[in-house]
């Protein structure tokens, strides 16, 4: 009897998901939500891409993106699509190219009045101008997006810390201390892990160029322990090195050459075989300042044998 | 009971009004009977026709047999003969039995890319006999896609020979290449001496024209010159002799390699001529599987987009950006990585 009862539950529910599914074939028959939703398919995939490192498969979710947004003229939808694809070339290196989807960005985003995704478009414009040896631009490009969102009521913690790096790297670090203060209060306040990391770190640098070496320390320590959670492992290499720098620094030479190693291999397990030479060169220097002449030949050698490799490597490629 | 009745007049007649209740009901479902009979050909008067197959793969008791995409029957039974083949019995309606004549042929067929399977009876001569109660009709079978392959297979086996015999370092065609390779290099090196003659010719008539004494020395010099170059165009017409003896080889050759090519076009022809025939069916297998992904993605989407079920599937987030992330790696470092 309970099992009669229990199976008629169960055609009457598979009845009732039927009629409501064809009551759902009716409401999504036009296709331009169907195209839409193809985009906004290829968005989130791009998404996903970007965030595992992917960066090649996000840049060509992103242009199928954009191609299908411009295709059924979603305005919106295309703007969006070309600061990602600008973030996107940003992250590979290709400047020009991301200056280039940036500046169509602004201009769509003016004729749009977006205000929004035009701030964010000047704050990629302004990362991208900076990596691309123009810091002039970079700083006029922040401070546009920074007073577009002032209009707004918004105060970005990543922008801020975008500025202050920038502060940094042009010697103005008064500014940039500034700067950061605001952008760590205002990471913690909302939580943004990347972005507290990333404010740590840059302050850490701070107290780097100017010789408070424990400060320095405290900070990389902060940043690095935040990283080791979001999995970042260029950002983790670089908590390391700085780290294994300041104990050189301070004297502790086996701390040194302990985290110079670690940095080493995380470069070198994620692929970046420039940064892992350049932290071996550190590595061989810590080995010879505490007097460890046999370790420091042996990294030699293995420095060596991944440039010649990489050399074997480019002849290939050509 | 009959007090009841004397009570309540609503009892009065019961035995009657049940019975004409009960009557109502048969004769509904006499007529639900035969209106469904109806609908399904049930009443149709039929006849059976048979034919035999090789393979029982893909009949199944039940399937329907159509012509020219009407169903006009449906296949009765499947039986395995002494001789291990397939007696495929089908039953088809009567009123159709005057397209059903000599000429006639039955084969198995699909509806569509991954539509059902099914008994296709051909129009048969309007002239023929109509097929009787129990005959035999042809059976054809139908070449797949897979059948074609097979059939190409072999062409493309012989197009690989002779990619490989033209290939082939040792091959006639490598070698007259390679010789006409060479004499092309050994022309042009005549060419340039040729022209070199001709230049000092052209000097040399220049100094008639100032100096007539040197002439008979420049005269000379051409003189020799004319002779190195036809001393070098001795061992280049040897070599040309050579060549043309080869030459003549290949083109023996040549007939046999020709017919050989003829042959693997005209197959390649006659392959291309089947797959033209199967386009248009092709074509419309895709269309209408298509057709039917299209169909059930619309109904995935709309049994997602419905409750209960839209609460079970978690919902797409709403197109982003990726985080921009304030830091910067210090040019340096970048360039770094470039070179590398």
């Amino acid at each position: 009897m309970k099992l009669k009862r229990r199976n008629s539950l169960l055609f009457a529910s598979l009845l009732a998901i039927s009629l409501a599914g064809c009551a759902g074939v009716q409401k999504v028959e036009s296709d331009k939500p169907f195209i839409q939703a193809k985009a906004a398919e290829a968005n989130r995939t791009g998404a996903d891409a970007y965030a595992r490192g992917e960066y090649s498969r996000a840049l060509d979710k992103f242009l199928e993106s954009l191609r299908i947004n411009r295709s059924i003229d979603n305005r919106a939808g295309e703007v969006l699509d070309l600061i990602n694809i600008g973030r996107v070339y940003t992250s590979l290196g290709h400047y020009k190219d991301a200056v280039n989807f940036l500046n169509d960005s602004v201009r769509l985003g003016v004729s749009l009045k977006d205000d929004k995704m035009l701030s964010e478009a000047y704050a990629t414009l302004a990362k991208a101008d900076y990596l691309g040896g123009d810091s002039v631009a970079a700083l006029d490009h922040i401070a546009e997006s920074i007073q577009l969102d002032e209009k707004l009521g918004i105060r970005s913690g990543a922008k801020l810390n975008l500025k202050a790096v920038i502060f940094i790297e042009t010697e103005r670090r008064s500014e940039a201390a500034e700067a950061l203060k605001s952008a760590l209060a205002l990471n913690k306040s909302s939580k943004d892990e990347l972005e507290i990391a990333n404010s740590c770190r840059a302050i850490a640098e701070i107290h780097r160029f100017e010789g408070r070496h424990d400060d320095a320390f405290e900070y990389f320590k902060m940043a690095y322990d935040i990283d080791k959670n979001t999995g970042d492992s260029k950002k983790i290499a670089l908590d390391l090195e700085r780290m294994a720098e300041l104990h050189l620094k301070a004297g502790r030479n086996n701390d040194a050459i302990f985290l110079f190693e670690r940095s080493y291999i995380v470069n070198l397990n994620s692929g970046y075989i420039g940064r892992a030479v350049q932290t071996l060169d550190l590595l061989i220097d810590a080995c010879r300042i505490s007097g460890n002449d046999d370790k420091a030949v042996r990294y030699s050698k293995m420095r060596d044998s991944i440039l010649s490799s990489v050399e074997v490597e480019k002849v290939n490629v050509r | 009971m009959d007090k009841i009745k004397e009570k309540d007049s609503r009892f009065k007649y019961l035995e009657v009004k049940v019975g004409i209740m009960a009557l109502i009901a048969i004769i509904g479902i006499i007529i639900l009977i035969v209106l469904v009979g109806r609908e399904k050909d049930l009443f149709t008067p039929k006849y059976r026709l048979h034919f035999v197959s090789m393979s029982g793969t893909g009949f199944t008791e039940g399937m329907p047999v159509k012509l020219s995409g009407f169903k006009i029957g449906r296949v009765k039974s499947i039986e395995l003969t002494d001789d291990a083949k397939v007696k495929v019995t089908t039953e088809i309606n009567k009123k159709y039995e005057r397209w059903v004549r000599e000429g006639s042929k039955a084969r198995l067929s699909k509806e569509g890319l991954i539509g059902e399977s099914i008994i296709e009876v051909t129009v048969g001569n309007p002239a023929g006999k109509v097929f009787a109660d129990g005959e035999l009709i042809p059976f054809e079978k139908t070449g797949g896609i897979e059948e074609l392959v097979e059939e190409a297979k072999p062409v493309l086996e012989e197009v690989k020979e002779i990619i490989h015999y033209a290939n082939s370092p040792e091959g006639d065609i490598k070698q007259a290449l390679g010789n006409i390779k060479d004499l092309t290099a050994e022309l042009k090196e005549t060419r340039k001496t040729i022209e070199i003659t001709l230049k000092k010719t052209n000097n040399l008539i220049d100094n008639v024209n100032s100096k007539t004494a040197p002439a008979a020395d420049s005269a000379l010099k051409i003189m020799k010159n004319l002779e190195g170059v036809s001393e070098r165009i001795g061992p280049v017409m040897t070599r040309i002799e050579g060549i043309t003896v080869k030459a003549d080889t290949v083109a023996e050759k040549l007939p046999a390699t020709l017919d050989k090519f003829e042959k693997t076009v005209n197959n390649i022809k006659n392959i291309t001529d089947t797959f033209a025939g199967e386009t248009p069916r092709m074509r419309e297998m895709l269309i209408n599987a298509d057709d039917t992904l299209r169909d059930g993605k619309t109904i995935m989407r709309g049994v997602k987009q419905s409750w209960p079920v839209r609460l079970m599937v978690p919902q797409p987030k709403d197109p982003g950006l990726v985080p921009l992330d304030g830091y910067l790696f210090d040019r340096r470092m970048n360039e770094v990585e470039k070179k590398k």
